[in-house]
């Protein structure tokens, strides 16, 4: 069983991991298997629905056979939300609905709880086979994965709160739901991950289902290579032109380069809970790279 | 064909006193900030600030600091001028407390502080860190202790946040519901649409929640127009001419396209960045044609200056070469479409820098605009 046979994925990371490139393509290569997709963006930008050429809206559209994109808007939600509610008397609009509005995203716990409700409802419609989000930066995917058990730092109030245990049982329920945490083979992205991982398991229902290091950069050599390689590069043959020498040194840039990338992949191997997926995606040589080819790094990393 | 190279910001930067460092997420926005602003109490008389909006924490133990709530603290690497380096993390909570507590009076204020809806709303309405920076930054410039205050932006957002920042507030607690709630004696009264809303915020957020809502805006409404007046002052010398704008982008023709949408909305306000700096370009040895010459000879097994086992062994090795040759080209075009008149590079480093001695080399190279032999 790999990621995607789950049902609700919940993809977050810090900014420029390329989290919305990775989410798209998980969508899309669940889509070629077959599934019903929906890949959901929320983090305001427009995401998902951008990458594949549409606007963004509050609707489901499809982009590509068995492939919807939905931009999450909080105050059509908070809308559908109240209509739900309220019946007939749930019909406003106008200044009453803007100023409503305005109210419920400060009461706490209601934006966040629209969102996570929301990606709950997707996945449990039958809709769907695969719910795939487009998710908010670390801490604001906290707070919302918190949101319906209430034991996080915000805990909702009102009429919202009340109906929450189905939200709960959908998240909480590891063969149903993953959080997946892009992030890159630095220093910096890995420790924000492994901080995000401990609070996810701390402070809310829902488990991490894998963690994707972007723009990794595989080892050049097998070892017994290496050394050969190693030995040549701290000699260098004498009278050497200006660029052989250039090679030399942009061979040795790259050899540092890989490995950093291998020291601090097998940081956060041993850090992470025991049988954590790491799914790499290596660096490519292009400034923009193909989404294909995140798409093929990822089937071979889930051995599609 | 080198890494495009120029005079440093180190000028530029030393002719004002508030930098703001703006740029979308990870790209290395806090990196730069701090290493300019060690490089600046290098160069300059007088203590320097770097105040932060959520850096990452290794960076602040990088500075050697430690830092709680909003106090700047004094950075433990000693980058060898005259004046001191400051660095702070905006807490947006706190700065939000420290504003309402120096405009309202103090029984006000009490109950402002207490209020559950209070918090929420400075957190989430929108870009109350923004606000809250602006609140900061006010008692940052009123001190007058700092010869140089480096801002860097919160994360993935428009610089010209800031500016519109009291607009919003004001916006904010101006807008119809404030009527609604507060009536014109702080008693809930108001037709039919009043009716409806407190219905619906009755019924789906709770009784409770309402009331603390009403006594929220009934306090505030005398503390805003201060509030609003000061970070209004804040926000004009941000855009003045003691002010200048740094951007900071990755070399990707994306964020070079979301860099033209942000000089294009900073023109709506007469405003330009002064300078752009381009983190992350592959190193000098990249850009250098002989080297994809020899790496591609190395490669095709033909004409290679090297020994026959030499070339072989290092062939996928070169291989690599050839690609972030052809990656350092594409940056070279992709910053080329920058559109400014300064610009400033940094190479990718292998270790990205996370420790005092590290961030003053790439302060010195950003100050200066020399770059050495990576």
């Amino acid at each position: 069983m790999t990621i995607l046979d789950r049902r609700l994925l919940i993809v977050g990371g810090k900014g420029g991991t390329g989290k919305s490139s990775v989410a798209a393509s998980l969508a899309e290569l669940a889509a070629f298997r077959g599934q019903r997709t929906l890949l959901i963006s929320a983090d305001g930008s427009p995401g998902a629905a951008g990458l594949f050429g549409v606007e963004p809206r509050h609707e489901h559209q499809q982009v590509a056979p068995n492939l919807s994109v939905l931009q999450i808007e909080s105050k059509a939600s908070l809308n559908e939300f109240v209509k739900l509610q309220l019946g007939p008397l749930g019909v406003v609009s106008g200044p009453v609905a803007s100023a409503f509005s305005f109210v419920a995203e400060a009461a706490p716990g209601v934006s966040e709880l629209l969102l996570v409700g929301k990606y709950a409802e997707e996945t449990r419609s039958g809709n769907w086979d695969l719910v795939v989000v487009d998710a908010a930066a670390s801490g604001h995917l906290l707070g919302e994965l918190a949101a319906p058990t209430g034991v996080g730092e915000i805990a909702p109030i009102g009429r919202l709160a009340k109906e929450t245990d189905w939200v709960v049982d959908i998240l909480a329920d590891p063969k149903i739901t993953g959080v997946l945490n892009v992030t890159l083979a630095e220093e910096v992205p890995v420790s924000e991950t492994l901080d995000f991982v401990e609070r996810l398991h701390s402070e809310t229902p829902a488990r991490l289902g894998a963690v994707v290091v972007n723009r990794t950069r595989p080892q050049l050599y097998a070892r017994v290579r290496r050394a050969e390689v190693d030995r040549m590069l701290g000699k260098p043959p004498s009278r050497l032109s200006r660029g052989s020498r250039g090679v030399f040194s942009a061979i040795q840039i790259g050899l540092d380069r890989a490995d950093v990338a291998s020291a601090i992949d097998a940081q956060l191997r041993a850090a992470l809970p025991l049988g954590t997926p790491i799914l790499h995606v290596p660096e490519f040589g292009a400034l923009e790279v193909p989404r294909d080819a995140i798409r093929e790094a990822l089937a071979d990393e889930l051995s599609l | 064909m080198t890494v495009p190279t120029m005079p440093g910001l180190g000028e530029l930067v030393a002719s004002r006193s508030l930098a703001v460092v703006a740029g979308s997420g990870g790209v290395g926005k806090t990196t730069v900030s701090a290493a300019l602003g060690l490089a600046a109490s290098r160069h300059l008389d007088g203590d320097v600030l770097v105040l932060t909006i959520d850096p990452a924490r290794r960076l602040a133990s990088a500075l050697g600091i430690d830092i709680d709530g909003n106090e700047a603290v004094e950075v433990q690497v000693k980058p060898g001028g005259s004046g001191r380096i400051f660095a702070a993390m905006l807490d947006p909570g706190p700065a939000w407390d420290a504003m309402v507590v120096r405009e309202a009076e103090p029984d006000a204020a009490r109950r402002i502080l207490a209020n559950p809806v209070y918090r929420r709303i400075a957190d989430t309405f929108v870009h109350g860190n923004d606000y809250a920076a602006l609140g900061w930054l006010d008692e940052a410039l009123e001190s007058d202790r700092y010869r140089l205050i480096i801002v860097d932006t919160p994360p993935s957002q428009n610089a010209l946040d800031f500016f519109d920042a009291p607009g919003r507030v004001e916006d904010f607690f101006g807008s119809a519901l404030m009527g609604w709630l507060t009536g014109g004696d702080g008693t809930f009264v108001g037709g039919a649409a009043a009716r409806t809303f407190a219905t619906l915020a009755d019924k789906l957020l709770g009784s409770e929640f309402f009331a603390d809502v009403v006594e929220f805006f009934e306090l505030m409404r005398d503390v805003v127009p201060a509030m609003v007046e000061r970070t209004t002052a804040v926000a004009d010398e941000l855009a003045g001419d003691d002010a200048t704008f740094v951007a900071v982008t990755s070399p990707s023709i994306d964020a070079i396209a979301r860099l033209d949408q942000l000089a294009v909305s900073l023109a709506t306000r007469a405003l330009t960045f002064d300078a752009v700096v381009v983190n992350g370009v592959e190193p000098d040895v990249f850009w250098d044609p002989r080297v994809l010459d020899v790496a591609t000879r190395i490669v095709e097994g033909e004409r290679s200056p090297l020994s026959a086992r030499a070339t072989a062994l290092l062939a996928p090795g070169a291989e690599y070469v050839i690609e972030r040759c052809g990656v350092a080209n594409a940056q070279k075009t992709a910053i080329s479409a920058v559109a400014s008149s300064s610009v400033a590079t940094v190479p990718r480093l292998v270790h990205s820098p996370t420790d005092g001695e590290g961030l003053l080399a790439l302060g010195e190279l950003l100050w200066s605009g020399s770059v050495g032999d990576s």
